[in-house]
């Protein structure tokens, strides 16, 4: 009788059972990949671990570290909210440099999205940690970061308001702060988004364009080389002429005449 | 009454956010800004509704009602106003860079060669873009300091936009359409109603837009009327306002139209220059009189039967491309659509177009810009014009007393063009049309079957169709079928059934076929052919200044218009030695030119060789170098003249000669068998002598008399030989000396041409300086 683990030969029985490990695991592995990347291409380049997407709606999470509302007092937040939104939208709504697409790209139907809007989605939960975010945040995901961006927003503000105290008169004026931000905040996030998605919807139709023209004016370009070399074809049937200028004196009469 | 208000500027406002693009100078400022008044209208009044609220009711307890209201009606207008831009930004139409319209134009622009009808985005107008010479002389810096005096200041903070918003929205189509002239004593006032900043007029910002547009005027130079040019659009980032202009008009627009114009409360005299309306009692309006609300339509009535609908942008009659309206709307429903516009084509019964095997590629219009030939026909016969070395015809262009029409290529290439005064002034573009008849014909040989295939309806009509439509192509560029309202299309299959019917009758047409109808096709808008040439004829006659058509044949013929120029130019064949060849950089020409050249060295060249050359240089086609006059034939050496021959030796006709001689010297008749005339050594015994002596001398001198006439002639016979052979020489050598002085003369021309070749510094260039 042969000792398995002694013997040199391999145990048929262990490799079967380590093969069908492998296989379980990457299956396993394979699922988890798949189910990623499909929740990945649904709600936009968030992150490839899908364990944290929605932070909880309160401040005290460690992920809203990185925001000013946790540490900056109430009547800040909304000027640094709004200064913020302002300027993501404004660089939004900046026009795409022709210059910038490129045309070459395997897809340039969704370019990037702006450094601001890059440096925000940074520090909001479903972003935070994702590797290569310039290249994978795109601009058609802007509304998913100022959205989210907005729901945090709301959640501080409720969460605020929540644990003022109903009684003291003096805490009247944030309340204040409070109840108007949360009327404003959100329409006017919508219809800034609606104007942006209007200028923005045909940006796709106006790349394709603008690489059409690039392409026209290769094409342009090459057809005007053949056409100057083509002025030399009747010349090239000739097989007897060579390439050259003959001046019309040369033609000499021939002998006979 | 704020539901029949709200109906009406929601119509209004809809159509401006279809026909304006704009913007403010920052978005999220001015969204929240809007927010405020519309969430928070008690604590944040804009300053008009105040002054309003303040002139018409001192009674602090109207307040909260009437500020309620107008702050409701103005955040649902700017709810609207926002809902229409956002969907309606992207379809911005002309007045600004990038849009997409315009890049189609640019990319089609690169495209399109001069022998197409390329899609012109401004209807039938063509559009070009040009930066200013100097943007420096234009007064845009005047005009931004006149938009910001409109912005009233009351105080450090408060400032009321009404004014500037007015501005702006008046002139988003431009100055030039405006009816009324300015008053400068009504400048930045209304007449007193509720609707007054739809028609107030600013009279410095329109006399700023004047001088821009003069500014503008003075640079460019000689334009073609119906050729719009666009320039860049001027930016003021710090009000959200830009300015377009165009070389008929300036205008101002958004940068992003968020915020409407709202009905005017105010009709003091420092905002209206007319209190009388009802609308305005004390310097307050109080709102107008309005109509009832638009009645719903029945179902099934259509989608575009609603008033308001009526103008929005898919229920607008469709301005270009001009089709003829089809007589059953809903003809090609299946169930369950929305129809709102459908076109018909006109209906070609014939080949629209019959290709001839030596026609040029690039058969239509002219694409060739006319730098090579100088002008010189006159409305006579002209004897003086020829083809020149790059065509292989000519035209004469004749007015009068001719068989109206294009005449056949004679034999020294002429083709004659007979423009029929009867149609002045259509005679310009008429004259298109018979050029491209001359383009038709111009490559075939003389006495071609042109003529016979222009003889049958599908000959006549394909060739017709497309020379008319050349001719219609320009009677559109020059704005004539855009005003008349017909279809390039039906304008060509129009000319195109009277010519052929003229030609070949008009027989197998049914009888109940429409008015329009021709052997050549319908033209879609039941209207006779000469009914529809009659109504151009009748716009161009009444629009001579405009159009700038010339009034008369002689005038067509002696000042012509640059595309017939183009189109006699584009005879060339532009592949010749020394042809300058000058066309617009575009994918279109370059194709023309190529395709041009192809078909040339397909023509004019053999591309299976015919026989092998015998001498140096020599051709295989000996008879081209006589054939035709053009530069390539030129250039073979003629062919050396191979009459050298090998003399006849005929050694029996010569034997016989001599035999005859042999005959002849013994006094005999020429005799074949020569041995008959041999002496006959029989005679002496036949014939005895009286003595014995004299018989036997004379018998034995009969051998010697017998040899020595062969011995004779055996002597003479190498001489006769030698001169012989010296014949059949000089025989030979007479012609093959020529031969060989041909020879010697291609080989010497051979070498001078060696010595003396230029080899060209660039890679095969065309022209020789």
């Amino acid at each position: 009788m042969t000792i398995p683990f002694l013997s040199n030969r391999p145990s048929t029985s262990l490799a079967g059972i380590f093969f069908a490990l492998v296989l379980i695991f990457g299956f396993v592995l394979l699922q988890k990949n798949t189910s990623s990347e499909y929740y990945q291409a649904n709600i936009g380049n968030i992150r490839r671990d899908s364990s944290v997407v929605l932070a909880p709606c309160t401040l005290n999470d460690i992920r809203y570290s990185h925001l000013s509302f946790p540490t900056k007092p109430l009547e800040e937040w909304s000027e640094d909210y709004n200064t913020k939104v302002n300027e993501i939208i404004e660089e939004e709504l900046k026009p795409t440099n022709p210059e910038d697409i490129d045309c070459m790209a395997d897809s340039f139907l969704s370019s990037k999205a702006s450094n601001a809007t890059i440096k925000l989605a940074e520090k909001l939960p479903p972003w935070q940690g994702v590797s290569n975010i310039e290249d994978n945040l795109k601009k058609s995901d802007v509304g998913f970061v100022l959205l989210e961006y907005l729901r945090i927003y709301e959640c501080a503000l409720e969460e605020k308001d929540y644990f003022l105290n109903k009684d003291l008169n003096t805490q009247q004026f944030e309340r204040d702060i409070i109840r108007k931000q949360l009327l404003l905040s959100r329409p006017v996030l919508e219809r800034a988004l609606a104007i942006l998605s209007g200028e923005t919807k045909l940006s796709s139709l106006d790349a394709e364009l603008v690489c059409m023209q690039r392409a026209s004016l290769d094409a342009r370009n090459g057809l005007a080389l053949s056409a100057d070399a083509s002025a030399c074809l009747p010349r090239t049937w000739e097989s007897k002429d060579v390439l050259r200028d003959i001046k019309e004196s040369h033609y000499v009469p021939s002998a006979g005449n | 009454m704020i539901f029949k208000r709200l109906s009406i500027f929601g119509a209004s406002l809809l159509i401006f956010a279809i026909n304006m693009p704009s913007t403010s100078a920052n978005l999220y400022e001015d969204l929240y800004e809007f927010a405020e008044y519309e969430f928070f209208p008690k604590e944040k009044v804009e300053v008009e509704v105040e002054n309003h609220i303040n002139a018409i009711s001192p009674d602090k307890e109207d307040i909260p009602r009437i500020s309620g209201s107008l702050s409701w009606l103005r955040a649902t207008m700017r709810s609207l106003q926002i809902a229409a831009s956002a969907e309606e930004s992207s379809v911005k139409m002309y007045g600004s860079s990038g849009t997409l319209l315009l890049r189609m134009h640019s990319i089609s622009s690169i495209w399109e060669g001069d022998a197409q009808n390329s899609p012109k985005p401004l209807g039938s107008s063509s559009i070009e873009f040009r930066p200013y010479e100097d943007e420096g002389l234009i007064p845009f810096e005047n005009l931004r300091i006149e938009l910001n005096s409109l912005i009233e200041r009351q105080g450090e903070e408060v400032e009321n936009y009404e004014l500037l918003k007015a501005a702006v929205w008046r002139y988003r189509n431009g100055f030039m359409s405006l009816e009324n002239k300015c008053n400068t004593d009504n400048s930045g006032k209304g007449n007193g109603v509720e609707l007054q900043s739809l028609t107030t007029h600013f009279c410095y910002l329109e006399n700023l837009l004047r001088e821009i547009l003069h500014r503008i005027k003075a640079t460019l130079g000689e334009v073609n009327p119906n050729t719009k040019i666009i320039f860049p659009t001027h930016s003021f980032g710090e009000l959200g306002i830009n300015v377009w202009v165009r070389s008929d008009d300036v205008g101002l627009s958004w940068e992003r139209n968020i915020d409407p114009i709202f009905p005017s409360l105010d009709c003091t005299e420092s905002k209206s220059y007319s209190q009388d309306s009802e609308e305005c009692v004390d310097g307050i309006i109080l709102g107008g009189i309005y109509p009832p609300p638009p009645t719903e339509p029945e179902i099934n009535e259509g989608y575009c039967s609603h008033p308001i609908a009526t103008h929005g942008y898919l229920c607008r009659p469709q301005e270009k491309p001009l089709c003829p309206k089809t007589n059953t709307p809903n003809s090609g429903a299946i169930g369950g659509e929305i129809f709102l516009s459908e076109c018909t084509s006109p209906f070609i019964n014939t080949p629209n177009r019959i290709t001839e095997s030596s026609m040029n590629i690039c058969g239509e219009d002219g694409w060739l810009l006319p730098v090579n030939s100088p002008w010189k026909d006159t409305p006579r016969v002209d004897n003086n014009l020829s083809a020149s070395q790059h065509k292989n015809c000519y035209v004469d262009m004749i007015c009068g007393s001719c068989p109206a029409g294009t005449g056949l290529k004679e034999e020294n290439g002429r083709i004659e063009l007979c423009i029929d005064p009867i149609y002045e002034p259509l005679t310009k573009y008429l004259a298109i049309r018979e050029l491209v008849h001359a383009r038709q014909q111009c490559d075939t040989a003389y006495n071609d079957k042109w003529a016979e295939t222009y003889e049958t309806i599908n000959g006549c009509c394909a060739m017709e169709i497309q020379a008319s439509t050349t001719a219609c192509n320009a009677l559109e560029e020059d704005g004539v079928l855009l005003e008349t309202n017909i279809p390039v299309e039906s304008c060509a299959i129009s000319f195109s059934n009277l010519r052929c019917q003229s030609v070949i009758g008009s027989g197998g047409l049914p009888p109940g076929a429409p008015a329009g109808a021709g052997i050549c096709g319908d033209n879609g808008l039941n209207m006779r052919a000469q009914d529809l040439i009659e109504k151009i004829k009748e716009y161009v006659l009444n629009n001579t200044g405009s159009l700038q058509v010339p009034l008369t044949c002689e005038e067509t013929i002696l000042h012509p218009d640059k595309r017939m120029k183009m189109i006699e130019e584009s005879l060339s064949q532009v592949c010749s030695p020394e042809y300058n060849a000058e066309y617009k950089n575009t994918i279109g020409n370059a194709l023309c030119h190529i395709g041009q050249c192809t078909e040339q060295s397909l023509e004019e060249h053999k591309i299976i060789p015919g026989r092998i050359t015998w001498t140096v240089e020599d051709e295989a086609f000996p008879w081209e170098s006589f054939r035709g006059k053009s530069e390539i034939e030129k250039r073979h050496s003629i062919s050396i003249p191979t009459n050298s021959y090998i003399p006849p030796y005929q050694p029996l006709a010569k034997l016989r000669k001599m035999e005859n001689s042999l005959c002849e010297s013994k006094g005999m008749p020429r005799t074949s068998i020569p041995a008959f005339c041999n002496f006959d050594t029989t005679r002496r015994t036949s014939l005895p002598s009286k003595t014995h002596g004299v018989y036997s001398q004379d018998a034995s001198i009969q051998e010697n008399k017998s040899s020595g006439d062969f011995n004779r002639l055996i002597s003479l016979l190498p001489a006769v030989g030698a001169r012989n052979a010296s014949d059949l020489l000089m025989e030979y050598f007479k012609p093959a000396t020529i031969s060989l002085k041909g020879i010697l003369q291609n080989i010497n021309s051979s070498f001078e041409k060696m010595e003396s070749t230029e080899f060209p510094l660039e890679m095969c260039p065309r022209l020789l300086e």
